[in-house]
């Protein structure tokens, strides 16, 4: 282990390698940053760089946007309160009302270094227990995929906002969302209601986009004499010390840790990656607090629990690829690819043929989490300045990059008209108070759901081995503790408020 | 009265929907079939909306609601305006072409709800933002990605 940790470090000591894979850094940062604009997409866009590079150079670029971006959402949620990646859903619930509070620069820095600490617990995870993660990732089949998205599920009650049973419809129509257009299993077409483009189905990150992005902005524009008279997100002073939250970050070690665990375990998984380790991450720190009903106003227990979350996905992503050749998320997919282009095939026999390139992983990982604090903290005082921004500028410039970031996609001119149903519709949810994460959460465990349930059942019609399978039969037990726990502490929340 | 409201519009979403399931296939060797994992989502809706429903009338929370149209669009008229901006946006884009209809939202948007007396300094600040985005982002997605955007009836 030690020996190839030593290659690691003598493959990464070179300029050339290290300048490349600073600027990957930066790229993933700013990609992660906009909204729309996804990691994976900044990945598959520096791929074709990396051709004329060696191996080791062009991994480790690809190293730098993957642990840039997972840090780069982190601004644009935290500072106007639209997650740039799904993975910074989580952030916008708490650091957002502390930017309201007019505190954007403790928000950022505490982000910045829950992200760092997340990302160096999941490295130390990586690099001693990838063989037996990847292990019990295997053992993994449509039963207990299935548990786990139920489990992930019952996140939803939770995180409902004041009234369960309209959290929970908002989760149901995320599920039914997702349904539209053609079955994932059979290929029939769904309550498309005749119009053509619906057959392509309802693309999750539009949905992201229009429920989070068009309704905030709207939402953005109600107090129309301060929007006229140019008035901007964040009044008054900024200030911005990075010590300070690093002290609070680490006053927090058991919801770091927590967070962090849980983030890597979700990397290791094969599925939906840093988009569902952030909100897990949250919603365990807020069930583990003594303060749950703080949670959503502000704190900074929020801000660490989702950021060291998503950040620690990637760690726990890349456990599977190097162990096994099973990419973990659509990121490391991309990277698997890169890595056979190059001649390179990962799996069980990578650790001892080619042990450098495992070496450069691992301490490429660490750099990238290095260049990714240096460049937010020399960035926090030009990203802070997006708060100083007058909102008659900022929310068409934004509302522009919403459509730009939807087309992209999929190159679909079709999408633009989902966006903007998808925006009016998540305007009224929120003018309402329907709770928007879980129909964030419906939209992407749905097909994953519904293909896991099918599968099982087409495999073996026997549906107790959802409960005999003991890992699956752990997941439920999950799932129905995670409920039951949901519903306690929200009623303990409503007398707390009713006696004070 | 808006929460009632929005649990009937979700009754009768579900509703719809679930006459909807059967007219999907049936499958031999695929037992839940298309229709059986929506017919699950739509059931729990459909229950959870009658809920929400009746949790209101119980309460009696409906006051009489007055729709005073003049009074909702001077509270909401920013709002109204980029929408009403935002769509046309989108549906322009395919005849007048990227460039042109980014230009025109961003800029447009940006003169109608900013503030009423503009500097020079503003106008210069929200043409060179509307230009940036159109044209910036045109090419640079387009030489950089081969993304390639509505071109429009001009640059046919």
């Amino acid at each position: 282990m030690i020996e190839m940790l030593v290659l690691g470090f003598e493959e990464i000591l070179s300029f050339h390698l290290l300048f490349n894979m600073f600027l990957g850094t930066l790229a993933g940062i700013i990609a992660g940053a906009i909204p729309g604009f996804t990691i994976t997409m900044a990945i598959i866009l520096t791929l074709p760089f990396t051709f004329g590079m060696s191996p080791n150079v062009g991994l480790a670029t690809m190293l730098g946007v993957f642990v840039g971006g997972l840090s780069g959402g982190l601004i644009t949620a935290s500072l106007i309160g639209i997650p740039g990646t799904p993975s910074a859903v989580a952030t916008t619930f708490d650091a957002f009302p502390m930017v309201q509070k007019g505190q954007p620069g403790r928000a950022l820095g505490i982000g910045i270094w829950a992200s760092f600490f997340g990302s160096l617990i999941s490295m130390i995870l990586l690099i001693t227990l990838a063989p037996q993660v990847a292990n019990l990732a295997m053992k993994i089949g449509p039963w207990e995929y299935f548990s786990l998205i139920v489990f992930a599920l019952t996140i939803i009650a939770s995180i409902t906002g004041d009234s369960v049973i309209k959290g929970l419809l908002s989760g149901s129509l995320g599920l039914l969302i997702a349904t539209v257009g053609l079955d994932p299993m059979s290929g029939f077409t769904r309550f498309t209601f005749g119009i053509l483009f619906l057959e392509a189905g309802v693309p999750f990150l539009t949905v992201l986009i229009g429920v989070f992005a068009v309704s905030r902005l709207l939402t953005e524009l109600e107090a129309k004499d301060e929007v006229k008279s140019g008035e901007e997100l964040v009044t008054g002073k900024i200030k911005f010390e990075p010590f300070a939250t690093m002290k609070e970050v680490l006053s927090q070690p058991f919801n770091l840790i927590r967070s962090s665990l849980i983030g890597s375990l979700i990397g290791a998984i094969p599925g939906a990656g840093a988009s569902i380790s952030n909100i897990l991450a949250y919603d365990q720190a807020k069930k583990g607090s003594k303060h749950p009903e703080l949670f959503g106003t502000g704190i900074a227990d929020g801000i660490i629990a989702s950021e060291a979350g998503n950040n620690s996905t990637a760690g726990g992503g890349l456990i599977p690829m190097i162990a096994l050749g099973i990419p973990g998320s659509a990121v490391s997919a991309v990277m698997l690819a890169a890595l056979q282009l190059h001649g390179i095939n990962p799996g069980p026999m990578l650790i001892r043929n080619n042990p450098d390139i495992v070496g450069t992983i691992f301490v490429g990982f660490f750099v990238a989490t290095f260049f990714m604090l240096i460049i937010q903290f020399f960035g926090a005082r030009l990203f802070l300045k997006i708060t100083k921004i007058p909102k008659y500028i900022l929310v068409p410039t934004v509302m522009a990059l919403c459509v730009i970031g939807s087309y992209l996609l999929n190159n679909r001119y079709s999408d633009l008209y989902i966006l903007f149903v998808m925006g009016v519709v998540g305007y009224f949810l929120k003018k309402y108070n329907f709770a928007l994460a879980p129909v964030i959460l419906g939209v992407i465990l749905g097909p994953i759901a519904e293909t896991n349930l099918r599968r099982a059942m087409m495999t073996s019609s026997d549906w107790t081995l959802f409960f005999t399978r003991p890992i699956s039969l752990g997941f439920l037990l999950l799932g129905v503790i995670s409920i039951f726990y949901a519903y306690w502490q929200n009623n303990k929340m409503k007398k707390n408020r009713a006696e004070s | 009265m808006g929460e009632l409201t929005a649990g009937i519009i979700f009754l009768l979403l579900s509703i719809v929907i679930f006459i909807q399931t059967f007219q999907l296939p049936e499958s031999q060797y695929d037992p839940l079939g298309p229709a059986g994992f929506p017919r699950l989502i739509v059931v729990i809706m459909g229950i959870l909306a009658a809920a929400l429903i009746i949790k209101k009338l119980r309460a009696k929370d409906f006051k009489k609601i007055e729709f005073n149209f003049k009074k909702i669009f001077r509270d909401y008229k920013l709002i109204f305006i980029s929408l009403f901006n935002f769509l046309l946006y989108i549906l322009l884009m395919k005849f007048i072409g990227f460039r042109i209809s980014t230009f025109l939202f961003v800029f447009l948007t940006q003169f109608m709800i900013g503030p009423e007396e503009k500097s020079g300094k503003t106008y210069f600040i929200i043409t060179s933002i509307a230009l940036f985005l159109s044209l910036g982002s045109y090419y640079f997605f387009q030489s950089y990605l081969s993304v390639i955007f509505p071109p429009g009836i001009f640059f046919e």
